[in-house]
């Protein structure tokens, strides 16, 4: 890791007004909304903060205001486009699973996953049974790593009035601990199962290169059991937070499967009545070039309307296949059966984590090692699309195989981009009800919703700044069209 | 009779460039230091995985500000002017967090040290400078020979 000390790095907050009068800057406490609001009508302001902290890549947030009224919003992506798509055409098919596990470091095994279970349905390939265990166990590593992590070090800390995890750290460190536990025993069977914790290299098209033995598995049991009742006792905390009054209604979009809690297959449902299969994605789905953003949009093709992909619309349209642990903590902490909060995205991931740690302990028992590690299959031309639950939503690859088995075409939806409209969307809606605050707090509350979303801007095309304009002075120029990733 | 110290070397870096010197250490030292627990990493964040039982921790990371390319700077934990740095984001904390946390938490060694190596280019797909390796082999000579520092 280079340790770089520019100043995009360690600066995280600027205040700057235009014209206007100044207002002190407040961390945390209760203003007098109509007296702020008075004085806000009259009053130009530009708010930069240059990096919001705790969220995963680069990018921005754009707010313009005129008096109390939303003149512009944008979830700026600026991050360079890492043009994926565009290089693995012309690339033999067995390497894709471990070029698009570059797209991130925290949810590789979830690109993983989705390019072999769409290569393999362009192959015409089936994996047995117990391959089908080691794909959803090696999910559960990356969903166990992911979840805690968030949850203890980036997000908790903003319901417990703290800047970081370190700062928490000084009055959690009983909780803080439990959580950096957890996120080891992820990395620990992402570790033995896949190769290696970050961008494991075990992944074939066709199942796994080399199977791990009973020992090496039968030895990851006793932190296993011991974590079902840890990430209980870490939901309890947190659903004992104070969450902000704020729903929103979404459009839930998850994979549902009838028997299983879903992770690499199932159809794609919302609480909208919508159900399709996971490879008519894009019949219902588009992918849309916005001017402010390296990342494509997604949206619903028949309006162009925002939809929610994540852990809360997992647990809404999935809650009765949660494992018992996990429906059993559900139910104690009276969580609502259609939640439309998103800060409570954490008690969903929370769920989440029981679910992913009971599941893999049911697997890691009962495993026998395959006779087989992988499926053999002979390379034809062909076309075939996936979708698997990402920690942070439904992922949907889609492939075109020429004759030699080469990749001919290639797209690759990530749940960031397609909560990206949404993540607006909310904000447009908590805007409006924080206007009284500072702009620090506003700031703040902006950069708190938008982390309730885990977003991995990285994976979406890496630093999200925000900018606040509360008059007449002109955004920062746009990024380019023209940089933006092409998809075929 | 004293017990065996457990001490964990640990090189932060990524395959680019310069930005490898610590990965080149510690791959140098696996096998000449098989009594050190050596490990590579490309976050901080790795490190609270693997400290539980350690004594002494080396964590080896490529650096810029500490003088011409090539030039290597050691601290001894916390007397470290790392304090103002931080990750580039979410998923990466940066190595002073992480050592702060580990120490509000109790699982940071009694024993830290840093050893920075000043880098040029980390360009995707090139190797060492010459600069860097030559760095290499002078931190990785001093690491071997050194005798029983717990």
């Amino acid at each position: 890791m280079t340790n770089e000390t520019s100043t995009d790095r360690v600066l995280p907050m600027e205040v700057r007004r235009v014209t206007g009068r100044q207002r002190p800057t407040r961390h945390g406490g209760q203003s007098n909304p109509w007296a702020e609001t008075k004085a806000m009508a009259s009053e130009t302001r530009t708010i930069r903060i240059e990096a919001l902290a705790r969220v995963e890549g680069e990018g921005a947030l754009d707010i313009r205001l005129e008096g109390d009224r939303i003149e512009e919003l944008k979830l700026r992506i600026y991050e360079p486009p890492r043009f994926f798509e565009a290089f693995l055409c012309g690339r033999p098919l067995e390497e894709v699973p471990d070029i698009t596990a570059r797209i991130c470091g925290i949810c590789p095994v979830a690109y993983m996953m989705t390019s072999v279970h769409a290569l393999e349905a362009a192959l015409g390939v089936t994996v047995p049974s117990e391959i089908r265990q080691l794909r959803r166990l090696l999910y559960c590593g990356e969903w166990i790593e992911s979840h805690a992590l968030h949850m203890h070090l980036l997000h908790a800390p903003d319901f417990l009035g703290y800047d970081s995890g370190l700062e928490m750290a000084r009055d959690y460190p009983t909780e803080l601990g439990r959580g950096l536990r957890l996120k080891k025993h992820g990395n620990q069977l992402l570790e033995t199962l896949g190769g290696r914790a970050i961008h494991p290299i075990n992944v074939a098209v066709g199942g796994f290169y080399r199977c791990p033995k009973r020992d090496e598995l039968a030895a990851l049991i006793p932190d296993f059991e011991w974590g079902v009742q840890a990430a209980a006792e870490t939901t309890r905390w947190i659903a004992g937070f104070p969450y902000p009054h704020f729903e929103r209604p979404y459009e839930m979009i998850a994979l549902s499967h009838p028997d299983e809690y879903p992770m690499n297959e199932g159809r794609i449902v919302s609480n909208s009545g919508l159900s399709l299969p996971a490879s008519d994605f894009e019949t219902e789905f588009e992918e849309i070039h916005v001017p402010h953003s390296t990342a494509l949009h997604a949206a619903r093709r028949r309006d162009g309307s925002s939809y929610l992909v994540g852990p809360l619309a997992r647990v809404t349209l999935n809650r009765d296949r949660l494992s018992p642990t996990a429906r059993r903590v559900a139910d104690e902490i009276a969580f609502e059966p259609s939640c439309r909060n998103p800060y409570k995205s954490l008690i969903a991931r929370g769920l989440e984590l029981i679910h992913a740690y009971e599941e893999a302990l049911q697997i890691l028992t009962n495993y026998a090692p395959p006779r087989t590690s992988r499926v053999t299959y002979k390379p034809r031309a062909g076309e075939g699309a996936a979708a698997t639950e990402a920690p942070r939503g439904m992922l949907y690859h889609r492939y075109r195989i020429d004759e030699q088995g080469k990749i001919a075409f290639a797209t690759i939806v990530p749940p960031t981009s397609q909560n990206q409209r949404q993540i607006e969307e909310d904000l447009r809606h908590l805007i409006p009800t924080i206007l009284a605050e500072t702009d620090d707090n506003l700031g703040r509350q902006c950069e708190r919703l938008v982390r309730s979303y885990d977003p991995c801007i990285s994976c979406s095309t890496h630093f999200l700044k925000i900018h606040i304009d509360r008059g007449e002075r002109s955004l920062d120029p746009i990024a380019s069209p023209s940089n933006v990733t092409p998809t075929p | 009779m004293c017990a065996v110290s457990q001490q964990l070397l640990v090189g932060l870096g990524s395959p680019h460039g310069d930005d490898r010197v610590a990965w080149t250490v510690a791959e140098e030292l696996e096998s000449s230091r098989p009594d050190w627990i050596i490990r590579k990493a490309s976050t901080a964040v790795d490190l609270f995985d693997w400290l539980e039982g350690v004594d002494r921790l080396i964590v080896i990371d490529a650096c810029r500000g500490a003088g011409a390319p090539g030039s290597i700077v050691r601290w001894r934990w916390p007397a470290v002017p790392l304090t103002a740095l931080r990750g580039a984001g979410s998923h990466d904390l940066g190595l002073a967090e992480v050592l702060q946390t580990a120490t509000r938490l109790g699982t940071l060694p009694s024993r830290v040290e840093i050893i920075g190596i000043e880098i040029g280019a980390c360009r995707c797909g090139e190797g060492l400078s010459e600069a860097a390796a030559a760095s290499v082999e002078k931190v990785v000579a001093e690491l071997r020979s050194e005798v029983g520092r717990a």
